[in-house]
């Protein structure tokens, strides 16, 4: 099994049941487009750690920063986002492993497509 | 005192900078190394050069990552999540970047054998702004495409501290606005910005109700959200889609095809929207930090013709400092100044007048030997003049007599524009010279016009310019006297051929002249910049005309050249009349026929 069918995989196993889950329960991560009831589209800013955040040496592993990102879900009530962790952390051991996406080499994707990246 | 280095990359334009304290030791994108336009890979390269700088790995004490990839991956999820089942294609492609590499790379800083920061790709922008600028206190404005979260923040600089106030969340973002105006007018996003900015002039903003209207809903605070029902970038790997034609009233420009009035006309909406987006966003972050001073980056931000704009209107705003790596490049900068004044507190020093960017000169230098070796191994012949002065004076009387000069001399610039040490040069009176070098050199469409270099004491003379623009990051009218009448003809009644335009000069210094009478105004002192003063001063002695014609020294397709190798190559491959590099003289006129039959002989692929 290729990293990639492990990731198409994850698509159709945890991915597809969780946004039906979402729609059936109404819950969105983002806003699609305007709201009128809004007077200001300004929000407060988006950090885990007011712009800056250190990491020690075991804090800069894959699987630390998994986890990391699993307890910033816990913090926002997220918590069927974290049910995702482990098959997440299955790719992300492909991805390593297979060097398929190794630093050096060329980025796969087009140079456009903002929200992969 | 330890070294922080800053580093960006794994999406595009990828870069290394190094700082010491208050001081920045050595900045510089990858491409000029790896000769890859844009290279968005780890820059391996870029950071073996300011590991140079700074005296080794042993000197360094922290490394800085633009971007905290936690929560950019975040996002990415939960996009794939929100906009399923449309992600399905697209999804296999965002997880071997983000949870193959993007996540792998604090690990590989940390082998380093140093402590590891992740920074906010948009407080690494608001740092590159702030920390260099001359300013103890300003109000920031970053606006790109999209960072982990943000699209636009506003925040407060004072003193070493930066405080972020308020942003505009993905996918509501004006940089992906504008990105989608480029891909539909077929250019490339992320580089063809720029040239949809120059191409606005042709065409009038009748889109821009429309826009309005339909693709995005602007408050008077500056703050938007797009309309997604028109845009392709949350489920595909195209910007736009079918109901954004639809909109327009026609498809996607095919690339490198016949501009029509419509494309024209596009371009020129999507500049009045950037513009009056930018503005409002300006005004709101002036008000809500109660500073006089503004900072600005985010690729958005390298959009000169809006910052000209927000001079004219902001009349509560004193000073304006734009960082000249703009754009994602200059994260790497951003990220490492910000660990050396927040995490270690270390002091600035703004006196409100002069900036600590060092004229954006941050990139590698060649000594003589090198340059030298570098000539002989192409079998150029060339000389080298007895003394400056007589250096100076060959390549003054050589843009008199209407050569083109390869200027390559001391450090490379950092950012996306030449200044003078990586820049081809000429004299901005002769008439055909924009299409002239366009053809001969640059090899790409010729309705960009060029950006005009002026001694920095001299430009209220031939612009309507008031202060110094060393980053080439103002647009300024020419002065009203200096200025020709256009005639446009049929232009907008069938005959929308721009050359019929560009052709008539425009003004007494016609090449760089646009064809709304702006220009892209780069001013040069002798602080800075000493030896390239010293050639824009004899060229003025020599003509009574303090103007050059300064363009970045590479031909489409190729990033600006960096060592000498790269210099002679170009040299020899295009039009160039004269490289001027280091104490050395090249001209083309003197060259074997060996050499000069090698003229277009290599070509790249078109940004």
């Amino acid at each position: 099994m290729t990293s990639t069918d492990g990731a198409a995989r994850f698509y159709a196993d945890y991915l597809l049941p969780l946004k039906r889950s979402n729609d059936r329960r109404d819950v969105h991560y983002f806003s699609a487009g305007p709201d009128r009831t809004k007077d200001s589209y300004w929000e407060s800013p988006t950090s885990r750690s007011s712009g800056i955040r250190v990491l020690d040496r075991d804090g800069c592993k894959g699987t630390a920063l998994l986890d990391q990102l699993g307890a910033y879900w816990t913090e926002r009530n997220q918590s069927q986002l974290t049910k995702l962790l482990p098959a997440l952390e299955e790719i992300r051991k492909a991805l390593s492993g297979n060097g398929s996406a190794g630093e050096d080499s060329p980025a796969p994707l087009t140079d456009f497509v903002y929200p992969l990246h | 005192m330890k070294t922080v280095i800053g580093i960006s990359g794994l999406y595009h334009d990828s870069a290394a900078a190094a700082v010491r304290g208050n001081d920045i030791l050595a900045a510089a994108q990858e491409e000029r190394f790896s000769r890859t336009k844009h290279d968005p890979r780890f820059p391996r390269l870029a950071l073996d050069y300011c590991l140079a700088q700074a005296g080794g790995r042993d000197a360094v004490g922290a490394y800085a990552f633009y971007e905290d990839t936690v929560l950019s991956f975040d996002r990415v999820l939960k996009n794939a999540i929100e906009s399923a089942p449309g992600t399905e294609t697209i999804w296999p492609m965002a997880a071997a970047s983000q949870l193959g590499q993007k996540l792998a790379l604090p690990a590989r800083l940390a082998e380093q054998g140093a402590a590891v920061f992740l920074v906010d790709h948009h407080m690494s922008h608001a740092a590159s702004a702030f920390y260099p600028s001359p300013y103890a206190d300003a109000a920031i404005v970053v606006i790109d495409g999209i960072g982990e979260w943000a699209s636009s923040t506003i925040a407060h600089g004072q003193d070493n501290r930066i405080l972020s106030l308020s942003q505009i969340s993905y996918p509501h973002s004006l940089g992906l606005l504008f990105s989608a105006f480029t891909h539909h007018c077929g250019l490339r996003v992320n580089s063809g910005e720029y040239k949809l900015m120059g191409l606005a002039p042709y065409g009038q903003p009748r889109y821009v109700q429309r826009a309005l209207d339909h693709l995005i809903d602007l408050r008077d605070d500056g703050s938007l959200r797009l309309n997604t029902e028109y845009f392709g970038f949350m489920t595909s790997d195209k910007m736009t889609n079918e109901a954004f034609e639809r909109l327009m009233g026609c498809p996607r420009r095919e690339p490198e095809s016949m501009l029509t009035i419509e494309y024209m006309d596009i371009a020129a909406s999507c500049q009045a929207i950037i513009d009056e987006v930018v503005l409002r966003i300006a005004r709101q972050a002036l008000k809500i930090t109660g500073s006089h001073n503004l900072c600005l980056a985010g690729g958005v931000a390298l959009n000169c013709v809006t910052n000209g704009k927000l001079l004219k209107n902001l009349s509560e705003m004193k000073g304006i400092w734009i960082q000249p790596a703009a754009g994602d490049a200059g994260g790497a900068l951003g990220a490492a100044l910000h660990v050396a004044h927040t995490a270690w507190n270390e002091p600035r020093q703004a006196d409100g007048r002069r900036d600590g960017q060092k004229g954006s000169l941050l990139g590698p230098e060649y000594s003589p030997e090198e340059i030298e070796q570098a000539l002989q191994a192409a079998g150029v012949l060339y000389h080298r003049p007895a003394n400056t002065t007589e250096h100076v004076e060959r390549v003054a009387r050589a843009l008199v007599d209407g050569l083109i000069v390869g200027r390559f001399d001391g450090r490379m610039e950092f950012g996306p524009r030449a200044l003078g040490n990586r820049s081809i040069i000429a004299d901005p009176r002769r008439p055909d010279g924009q299409t002239h070098i366009n053809l001969r050199i640059k090899y790409r469409e010729s309705w960009r016009p060029f950006a005009p270099v002026v001694l920095a004491d001299r430009v209220s003379e031939y612009f309507e310019l008031d202060r110094e623009s060393p980053y080439m990051l103002l647009v300024a009218d020419v002065r009203e006297n200096l200025r020709h009448s256009v005639d446009w003809g049929n232009f907008r009644n069938g005959d929308s051929d721009m050359m019929k335009v560009l052709n008539q000069p425009r003004s007494t210094l016609p090449s760089i002249t646009h064809v709304d009478y702006s220009a892209r105004v780069q001013t040069v002192d002798a602080e800075r910049n000493p030896a390239f003063h010293q050639l824009l001063a004899q060229f003025d002695t020599l003509t009574g005309c303090p103007v050059l014609i300064n363009t970045s020294f590479n031909q489409r397709g190729e990033p600006i050249v960096c060592e000498p190798a790269d210099a002679v190559r170009c040299f020899i491959n295009t039009g160039i009349d004269l490289l001027a590099i280091g104490p050395f003289l090249a001209f083309k006129a003197d060259q074997s026929a060996e050499i000069r039959a090698k003229e277009g002989k290599i070509s790249y692929d078109l940004d």
